[in-house]
């Protein structure tokens, strides 16, 4: 297809740019300049300068992980954002459509109510439970999705369905079980617990390459998917171990990045569109594209959260909402060609 | 050796058995048209013989080997289909589309050989399809993009190929190339071809054999001066059918008599 490398180009220039920006913009600035040399001395090429001591500290414990573990979060979700839709062949696919979201937030609110996490170690076990939760209801809906030897596209959409209204009204039978939890249950749903350090970004980044790294070897088997199940068996594929793959590789990633940064919409769902207008149906692109794309816009939409006063109560979900929707917009009146 | 061979099988969808007891078989270099009314089990008989449906009795052979024994990927290497009113995403170029007929080659890095990208180009030279390369699928004609769908089919490089009414809704001179094209697979590259086709003139004329369905079941089988009579016609169509001889091909032309 369409092979330029520009797309690439512009995508990490963005993310470079968006990576900068968040890393100066808080509630205190630090210059480009400050940056560089600061990155430089942390490397080894210039001696340690004791006037830009304050400055490492935000730098090396605050900005640079809460960085890394959004830029980790956007990219799983924007990759697994495209690998559903590919999969599903729905552009209305996103990551948490075939139950992560719903399964996470059960998972979440088990944990809180019942386990009442004071402790540090109690604490833990919420992001674990919720990411337990998430891909347990993955497995169901797709256990249940099963017809006879296949599991049909449609079916797989309507179980997610199904099984999320259920695993909500859990969730809420569960969180009305102590009101007084409810607080809780809900600030870990819009944002996580806000873990900061370099923890969270330790436990994410393996499930984040291995899901991002199984779905680009996957793309060219998904794109003759492109083509129906019954098309791409001719072809010689073995299409449900193929599903099986792709399903486990973006929830993996999708419920990882869930666990510990809370529901984040919209990421998955916008940047591999708007990448598919931009850059075509080729999933081989489509997939680092959007997991470039999906860094890049959380990055954005931190940065905004974190510098902008009125936003501090905000989650980052709505922030990416508030970009994310209107150049979507615009992008869809703009572009009338067909773009599966 | 005989390249597919369909052995007293009986298939059917739940609750509903659409063939009874049918035995074909398909040597390389000739073209066997399925040929039957609406619902007779046409499509029914390519799916099965592609492996996408299990017969319920009897039995599969491709080259000598029970296709529910094959890989995903030996099945693919061996047998090529062109499905019929096929699902095409629009916004897949020309290129890449026929380069999916590589898939049951490709290491699992994906990277296209230069055997592959050879195969690619022979068989979009086949199809005269050469100047379509960065077109989408869905600014092509009808014609056209059968004939894609046709390339992608010829660089699997099978020996065995099964399509599907390929020259429905196709003009005149789309519908000459591709018949044109599946002789010349079948009679100089030693192709065996299964062709369901609607249209019993094209049959009769292009075809090496003739399998007639009706009901479920194979009605006649044979070269088309042999097996196309007025009396297996009008049986299994159910209306009265005459056939007269083309003055200068002696091939049969056959009408549905009005009453």
């Amino acid at each position: 297809m369409n092979r330029s490398r520009a797309p690439y180009t512009w995508l990490v220039l963005a993310l470079t740019c968006a990576l900068g920006a968040s890393l100066g913009l808080g509630s205190e600035w630090v210059s480009p300049v400050d940056l560089a040399r600061l990155v430089l001395q942390a490397i080894g090429l210039e001696s340690v300068d004791p006037t830009l001591e304050q400055d490492r500290i935000i730098l090396w414990s605050l900005r640079m992980p809460r960085a890394a573990l959004m830029a980790l979060v956007g990219a799983s979700l924007g990759s697994s954002g495209a690998a559903y839709q590919g999969l599903l062949r729905n552009p209305l696919a996103d990551p948490y459509l075939i139950g992560v979201a719903p399964g996470a937030a059960l998972g979440a609110a088990i944990a809180i109510v019942f386990l009442g996490p004071t402790t540090t170690l109690g604490y833990m076990t919420v992001p674990a439970c919720a990411f337990v939760g998430a891909l347990v209801t993955v497995a169901v809906v797709y256990r249940m999705a099963r017809v006879g030897n296949s599991t049909p596209v449609t079916t797989l959409i309507l179980a997610g369905v199904a099984v999320g209204a259920f695993a909500s009204a859990a969730t809420s039978f569960v969180m009305l079980l102590r009101e007084d939890q409810i607080g809780r249950v809900i600030y870990f749903l819009w944002g996580g617990f806000g873990l900061g350090g370099w923890q969270p970004v330790l436990a994410l980044s393996p499930y984040v390459c291995a899901a991002v790294g199984t779905l680009i070897l996957f793309a060219r088997p998904l794109n003759a998917l492109q083509f129906g199940d019954e098309q791409a068996s001719q072809l010689g594929l073995d299409v449900e171990r193929l599903k099986l793959v792709l399903i486990a590789a973006a929830t993996l990633a999708a419920a990882a990045a869930v666990a510990l940064t809370g529901i984040i919409g919209f990421v998955g769902l916008i940047v591999p569109h708007v990448l598919r207008v931009l850059a075509g149906p080729d999933h081989r692109r489509l997939i680092p594209f959007s997991a470039l794309g999906g860094a890049t816009l959380l990055l954005m939409a931190d940065t905004l959260q974190r510098s902008l006063p009125i936003l501090s109560r905000t989650p980052v979900g709505v922030v990416t909402a508030v970009l994310g929707a209107p150049l979507f917009l615009v992008l869809l009146r703009r572009n009338q060609k067909a773009n599966w | 050796m005989t390249l597919l061979r369909i052995d007293s099988a009986t298939f059917g969808y739940p609750g509903r058995p659409v063939l009874k007891d049918v035995t074909l078989e398909v040597q390389p270099g000739e073209v066997v048209a399925l040929i039957g009314p609406n619902g007779a089990g046409k499509s029914t008989l390519l799916r099965a013989a592609s492996g996408m449906l299990r017969p319920s009795t009897g039995r599969i052979l491709v080259e000598g080997d029970e296709i529910a024994s094959l890989t995903c990927r030996e099945r693919a290497r061996r047998i090529a289909v062109v499905p019929q009113a096929a699902h095409v995403p629009e916004a897949f170029e020309v290129l890449e589309t026929a380069r999916l007929g590589r898939t049951a080659y490709l290491g699992w890095l994906g990277r296209e050989s230069e055997e592959d990208e050879a195969a690619v180009r022979d068989a979009m030279r086949r199809t005269q399809t050469q100047g379509l390369e960065s077109r989408r699928l869905g600014e092509l004609s009808g014609g056209e993009r059968q004939l894609v769908l046709i390339a992608r089919a010829l660089a699997q490089k099978a020996r065995c190929l099964l399509l599907d009414e390929p020259t429905a809704h196709l003009d005149l001179r789309h519908e000459t190339t591709i018949l044109k094209l599946i002789n010349q697979l079948a009679h100089e590259d030693g192709l065996g071809v299964l062709i369901a086709l609607h249209d019993l003139n094209l049959a009769a004329r292009h075809a090496d054999r003739v399998a007639l369905l009706a009901r479920g079941r194979l009605r006649g089988l044979g070269p088309p001066d042999q097996a196309l009579t007025e009396e297996t016609l009008s049986e299994a169509y159910d209306v009265p059918v005459k056939i007269f001889r083309d003055p200068s091909t002696g091939s049969p032309v056959i009408f549905a008599a009005s009453r």
